[in-house]
């Protein structure tokens, strides 16, 4: 196993549902693939720490972000992982820029904050929104400074949960290749979640199959999704 | 005539410092009740919501005997206020904004709570997962969302503190030039037939507090939209 892969154990209980699933997910872009209430959301903000699992481990290389058995639960903002909602979650209060820069450390200056935020807008080609506010974005350019905002903060692990569901397929395909390149560029995990086969072919090297909260197969994008999906 | 004219004035402008300190008091405590109640699951949250809006349906005078036997100079923590600052609390300014304080904070919390309840969580898990506490989410995300509800708390807490009467009665008792605001004033006034004293005041204080609900009810409709 890399060093700065994913590793996922966990078992948790929420509503009636249960989820069991175990997986790894090494530096690349790892599909979770499955239909609706499958579970793939509430794994992935369980790996983000927004939901507690009932027992289990999650890690990243050597270190324990969960871990039931030593009881070590690491909050959300202390697992160095970018979470971009499917609802994209931007905050509407804040221009494109101070979206961006909010999740750039604080620890680094003001104004460097703000030069890698318009860096990254550039990089994902919506520098032109930088000082707008949510509320004037077009879809894609909400999704792209959404995405800004994922990577700027250099995140150790990378989670998107349905988020191109919203776009035409044309636009899917342009940001696909953006978050490629990303991924690939800053060498690690990545879990894309989506239900639709023909993107978790595009996007994905691995791929891991839920179905009622547990994991039916993993492995290569293209012997666990099958062609023909929407 | 000059001392008519400053009996006259004194009231009304102790009635809009302690109502300004009653709106810090209770904005600060109230949005910090409000923020407990909107998200956390405490054991006895409830009997917490129901003490804070008490207030809004007890009747003055037992109001004012609770916040006596509470901060009474007998009372534990009366007795510890005295030692700390040398004054009591009952018959002083601090027993005005407390009373002004106790009608106000049901008011902040209530509007504060559900302008904070209605800030998308997703927005709050997003700002965690971006490196943000809970005090900076808090801070940065919900308060500046759920801020127009919070000043329009802030705006009805102070209508209220303007016209608090008998919990200031019962606390602060009715000392010109000490602790009497501009509803005591004004009753003191109607009771002596200085009519013509209390009409001016009456006047100054309904337009305050008419424009204070003027400016709550515009906050609270522009919150709803956002």
């Amino acid at each position: 196993m890399s060093s700065d892969a994913l590793s996922v154990r966990l078992r948790l209980a929420v509503a009636g549902f249960r989820l069991d699933v175990a997986f790894d997910v090494p530096p690349g872009i790892t599909v979770l693939f499955g239909p609706s209430g499958s579970g793939k959301s509430t794994t992935l903000a369980a790996l983000a720490g927004l939901v507690r699992p009932s027992e289990g481990r999650i890690s990243l290389g050597e270190t324990p972000w969960f871990d039931s058995a030593l009881h070590v639960d690491v909050p959300p903002e202390a697992r160095d992982v970018s979470l971009v909602f499917q609802s994209l979650a931007l905050f509407p209060h804040l221009t494109a820029e101070r979206n961006v820069e909010y999740g750039i450390a604080r620890a680094v200056p003001a104004v460097e904050r703000r030069d890698r935020a318009r860096a990254m807008l550039e990089r994902m080609r919506v520098g032109h929104v930088a000082g707008r506010l949510p509320n004037t974005f077009s879809g894609g350019e909400a999704q792209r400074v959404a995405l800004a905002r994922a990577f700027a903060c250099a995140p150790r692990v990378v989670l998107l949960d349905e988020a191109f569901s919203a776009l035409d397929r044309e636009l899917r395909e342009a940001l696909g290749a953006d978050v490629r390149a990303m991924v690939s560029e800053l060498s690690v995990p990545a879990i894309v979640v989506t239900h639709l086969a023909r993107e978790a072919r595009a996007l994905g090297d691995r791929a891991v199959s839920l179905r009622d909260g547990r994991v039916t197969a993993s492995g290569a994008v293209h012997d666990v999704v099958s062609d023909g999906g929407a | 005539m000059c001392y008519r004219t400053a009996l006259t004035f004194a009231p009304l402008i102790l009635t809009f410092e302690v109502a300004t300190l009653a709106v810090v008091v209770s904005g600060v405590l109230g949005v910090g009740l409000a923020a407990l109640l909107a998200r956390r699951k405490l054991p006895g949250s409830d009997v917490l919501d129901g003490i804070i809006t008490a207030p809004m349906v007890l009747p003055p005078t037992v109001l004012g005997y609770y916040v006596l036997v509470v901060f009474g100079r007998t009372s534990p923590l009366g007795r510890a206020f005295e030692a700390l600052t040398g004054t009591s609390i009952v018959f002083t300014l601090t027993g005005v904004v407390l009373a002004a304080t106790i009608g106000a904070l049901p008011l902040v919390v209530m509007s504060s709570r559900a302008a904070l309840e209605s800030v998308d969580p997703t927005l709050r898990s997003a700002a965690r997962t971006l490196g943000a506490g809970p005090l900076r989410t808090f801070l940065t995300v919900e308060v500046p969302l759920a801020s127009r509800g919070i000043m329009a708390g802030l705006m009805l807490g102070f209508a209220r503190a303007l016209g608090d009467f008998g919990v200031t009665l019962m606390v602060a008792g009715d000392i010109p030039g000490r602790t009497q605001t501009g509803s005591l004033a004004i009753y003191d006034a109607i009771q002596s037939n200085r009519d013509d004293d209390a009409i001016g005041m009456i006047v100054v204080m309904t337009i305050v507090a008419v424009g204070a609900l003027f400016v709550a009810g515009k906050l609270t409709r522009a919150s709803r939209v956002l």
